[in-house]
């Protein structure tokens, strides 16, 4: 409560003039005789007591009189805070835990800074409010759902780990906030972001809610942030090559003006060092990797020393980029050039003139092996009929992500396929072999396949739902019919893939046509993914088991099955799979700060209707609200019991 | 003449009879008539004579007229005592105007007491507060009228409350023979056999007049503000705003006079209210009109 005309209290010594009044009345009223005074004293004496307790009312009211006439010129308010905090209501709060939050600042993180905040203004919540509290870090987690209990929910605040390399996913978070509120039955509705509201934030692009919930920001940033961080690392040369791998690693920031380096970590140790030379606010560094030494994955790491030392590691991959392809030749012949995987070979040869790369491994059916297919991306299966045996196997490979193409021809046996395959296969061959007259190719994909001519094929009924012919031949019928099979996908082909009854592989559009086929088969690798972002990775088998090595150098054992969802990617920097113990290149990967998060001068407060001041730590905008009216009610009113009190007094 | 019976009401009063409406006896004959039978010329009545009776008073004129014993009764016309008591308390020294409550009653026992001197009648005045002040023996002719008048006029300091009951047994006392007696008081004497004496004085033979002596401002109580009222015989004081009780004050007023008029009817007196600001001719006229 406050006062527009403090001064003005100063009258209330006016208060001392009503008990004068009441005591100088007293004292001046002027002296009668009257001899029948008895009659007074009857029939005063029952009244005397009452007029005494009136006369004591009367005196007490004016007095207030006084002091309320008194109030209401010294204009009074009453401070009150925004129009929802002060009333229970429904808060969600939207607690921004992605990797910038973890920035430094007074030897403390953001995030912890931001969940003290975030405490205090639960502590604020009048009883019967309800509170919930949604992460923003990605994926944005419900940390408190809906929950009314205060001090669960201070205890749910101060339990956030005070360090993250999560992405943001702000926006999502402000949605599944707002959804939070409008699930509850109460009317009043308020949703507080804390966040430092980086670029990274993407804040003005979220959807904020407009209606019936009232919105504040708290800004919870670093002044000043002194950071660095690897922003890229390209790399050049291959394994093939005799210099090896280069690798050209980018880092923005603020330069320090001291020397700094940039080191190189294979397998958990530091194996080399380079200097970073500054321009601006752009660094380079250039580190060699020797062919011998290349793993498939390594770290980079920045010297430590800024508000930020999580995103100054870097995960980098050597060739991961490469599919791994396991040709099954069905046909082997004792010149290379007849083998029924010659063909396709040599088109994967060429792959990395067209920004491919591949790494090809053949073998006869019968020396197949798990550990070759678990290995692979694409196994194909060049006009090989398999023994019974590899069927479940490759059912599993399939399943648990891997990528099967079948290629007709002489070799295979249809009813194997057809029974034992059914469910794997987009389809089954009808027959063995047919000799028909010359077809092309249709494909709207490659229209290039019009030139070929097809003169013997395995016809195929398509029998999956959703299987997808991807290329015909002029009769219509499927050349080419590809479906997913679970985490995997399948392709048969009606033709060979050498120039058995079909100068496909003589046609031009013949390596497009194969490395557009295996890259679709191979496309759900992800080898660089953000921290939390499941990692699909083949399951153990009884057979084969299956080890994932963090960054950290912890050893993570994957359950039997036919796909893992990994999920433990909560480091920055490279991963490594074992299989069977031995280093399974084609599934390692690499977890990332992620993009965005690391540079953290805030931004612009998206425009949004808030509620609470933007720079203020928890304060809250006050507003006045003038109490005159009520006083001036009060006066009416106690002018009103006066009245009737004097009435009471007179009779 | 004393100042206290001014000359223009003297001459009012002039023409006035007081006539009593019991006979008296008195030792001067005058036009009051007589309960004494016997020696009188006025014939009254015949009664039958019983054993016991005076045999002097047999009528033997009606005996040869009827053959039966009878005896006459005469009235005799007497001179009549009449005795004046009034009130000088304290609380009868007040008055809301210039004319005290004592004042009002000095002027109608001077009337009074100038009335019955003109038809020859004896007179005395007793003065009382808690007790009998000053008395003047029954007499009568001009020269004690006056100087009744002039005792009347200059009435004895007031030394104590009022107390009728003791006051007015002392009057018995001193009233003589059966006669008229007069009080004029205020009667603020709250105790509840202060009239039992009146049955008493009636009980006497004498006729008694009260004559209730009041102030207007006693009946009404017409003040507009609250004042400390405060008692003439000790009586402890009082802040009132008239204006909140005037009306059941003067229900109690009324029924205290009520309750006065009441007893001395009841002891077979007459009550007059003689409030201050009524001409007294006026009270005197009633009074004499109800005679």
């Amino acid at each position: 409560m406050g006062f527009g005309l403090p001064w003005v209290l100063v009258g209330l010594i006016a208060t001392a003039a009503p008990v004068l009044a009441h005591l100088l009345r007293r004292q001046k009223l002027p002296r009668q005789t009257l001899p029948t005074i008895a009659f007074l004293h009857q029939v005063h004496a029952i009244r005397a007591a009452r007029l005494r307790l009136v006369d004591m009312l009367l005196l007490v009211l004016r007095v207030l009189l006084v002091i309320v006439l008194v109030l209401v010129a010294a204009r009074p308010y009453r401070v009150v805070q925004s129009s929802v905090t002060d009333r229970q209501h429904a808060l969600a709060i939207v607690f921004d835990d992605s990797l910038s939050m973890s920035a430094i600042y007074e030897g403390s993180t953001l995030i912890e800074r931001a969940a003290s905040l975030a405490q205090r203004q639960v502590r604020r919540l009048p009883q019967g409010s309800e509170v919930s509290v949604v992460l923003a870090g990605k994926p944005p987690r419900v940390w408190v759902r809906r929950s009314t209990e205060i001090d669960m929910a201070q205890d749910a605040l101060g339990e956030i780990e005070e360090r993250s390399i999560r992405a943001n996913a702000l926006c999502d978070a402000i949605r599944r906030a707002a959804e939070l509120l409008l699930e509850g039955d109460l009317k009043e509705r308020r949703l507080v972001v804390f966040s430092d509201f980086t670029p990274g934030t993407h804040a003005a692009e979220c959807e904020w809610p407009t209606r019936g919930i009232s919105i504040g920001l708290e800004q919870v940033s670093t002044p000043n942030p002194d950071n660095r961080w690897i922003r890229s690392v390209e790399v050049t040369g291959s394994r093939d090559s005799a210099k090896g791998f280069q690798l050209d690693a980018k880092v923005s920031g603020t330069s320090t003006g001291r020397p700094q380096s940039i080191r190189l970590r294979q397998k958990g140790q530091e194996t080399q060092t380079g200097p970073v030379d500054w321009t601006g606010e752009e660094g380079t560094a250039v580190l060699t990797l020797p062919v011998g030494a290349a793993d498939a994955v390594v770290e980079m790491q920045l010297d430590p020393d800024d508000v930020l030392p999580a995103d100054n590691v870097k995960g980098v991959l050597l060739g991961s980029d490469t599919i791994h392809v396991l040709l099954v030749d069905g046909d082997p012949h004792p010149d290379p050039r007849k083998r029924e995987t010659a063909f396709i070979s040599h088109a994967l040869e060429v792959a990395p003139q067209a920004g491919r790369s591949f790494a090809v491994e053949t073998l006869d059916a019968q020396d197949l092996s798990e550990s070759a297919i678990v290995r692979s991306d694409v196994v194909v299966l060049a006009n090989a009929t398999l023994d019974t045996k590899w069927l479940p196997l490759l059912q599993r490979f399939v399943s648990g992500g891997g990528s099967l193409w079948v290629t007709a021809g002489d070799k295979i046996n249809p009813r194997t396929y057809g029974s034992v395959l059914r469910d794997l296969l987009p389809g089954r061959y009808t027959a063995t072999r047919t000799d028909d007259g010359p077809l092309s190719l249709r494909s709207e994909d490659l229209p290039e396949l019009a030139q070929v001519t097809v003169r013997g094929r395995t016809p195929i009924d398509e029998t999956s739902l959703d299987a997808v012919v991807r290329v015909r031949f002029s009769d219509g019928s499927p050349a080419m019919v590809e479906h997913r099979y679970r985490s995997g996908r399948v392709a048969m082909l009606a033709t060979t893939i050498d120039d058995a009854g079909t100068d496909l592989p003589y046609q031009p559009a013949f390596v497009p046509f194969v490395l557009q086929t295996l890259a679709w088969l191979a496309g759900r690798t992800e080898h660089s993914v953000e921290p939390f972002q499941a990692v699909s990775l083949p399951g153990s088998t009884p057979t084969q088991r299956i080890q994932v090595i963090t960054p950290s150098g912890r050893t993570v054992d994957l359950l039997e099955a036919d796909r893992i969802a990994f999920r433990e990617t909560g480091e920055i920097g490279a991963y490594r799979v074992l299989v069977n113990g031995v280093h399974g290149p084609r599934f390692a990967f690499v977890v990332n700060a992620p993009s965005g998060e690391s540079d953290l001068v805030p931004a612009e407060l998206p425009d949004v209707a808030t509620d609470l001041d933007d720079s203020g730590v928890g304060s809250f905008r006050g507003l006045e609200e003038s109490l005159t009216p009520w006083l001036l009610t009060l006066a009416i009113a106690l002018l009103f019991v006066e009245v009737w009190l004097r009435q009471v007094r007179r009779r | 003449m004393s100042h206290v019976l001014e000359p223009e009401l003297a001459t009012r009063l002039a023409g006035l009879t007081l006539k009593a409406k019991r006979t008296v006896d008195g030792l001067l004959a005058g036009m009051h008539r007589s309960p004494h039978r016997g020696a009188s010329a006025i014939f009254k009545e015949h009664r039958e004579y019983r054993p016991g009776d005076d045999p002097r008073l047999i009528d033997w004129r009606a005996y040869a007229r009827s053959d039966r014993y009878a005896i006459k009764h005469f009235e005799h016309e007497t001179q009549m005592c009449g005795t004046l008591a009034l009130d000088i308390s304290t609380s009868m020294r007040w008055g809301s105007s210039d004319t005290t409550k004592l004042d009002h009653a000095t002027t109608l026992l001077a009337a009074l007491a100038y009335v019955l001197t003109r038809q020859g009648d004896a007179v005395s005045l007793i003065t009382f507060d808690a007790t009998i002040r000053d008395r003047l023996p029954a007499r009568s002719g001009p020269a004690h009228l006056d100087y009744l008048l002039r005792t009347l006029a200059a009435p004895a300091t007031p030394k104590a409350e009022t107390a009728l009951h003791a006051s007015l047994d002392k009057l018995i006392e001193h009233a003589g023979r059966m006669g008229l007696v007069v009080i004029a008081s205020d009667l603020l004497d709250l105790r509840a056999d202060a009239l039992d004496p009146v049955a008493r004085i009636q009980a006497r033979g004498h006729q008694t007049i009260v004559l209730h002596v009041l102030d207007r401002a006693e009946l009404e109580l017409p003040y507009e503000q609250p004042f400390h009222f405060e008692g003439l015989e000790g009586e402890a004081p009082v802040e009132v705003d008239p204006k909140g009780i005037r009306r059941r004050y003067r229900e109690s007023i009324d029924a205290f006079i009520e309750s006065c008029r009441r007893r001395v009817v009841a002891a077979g007196g007459r009550y007059q209210l003689a409030c201050t600001d009524t001409p007294p001719e006026h009270t005197l006229l009633q009074l004499l009109r109800g005679s």
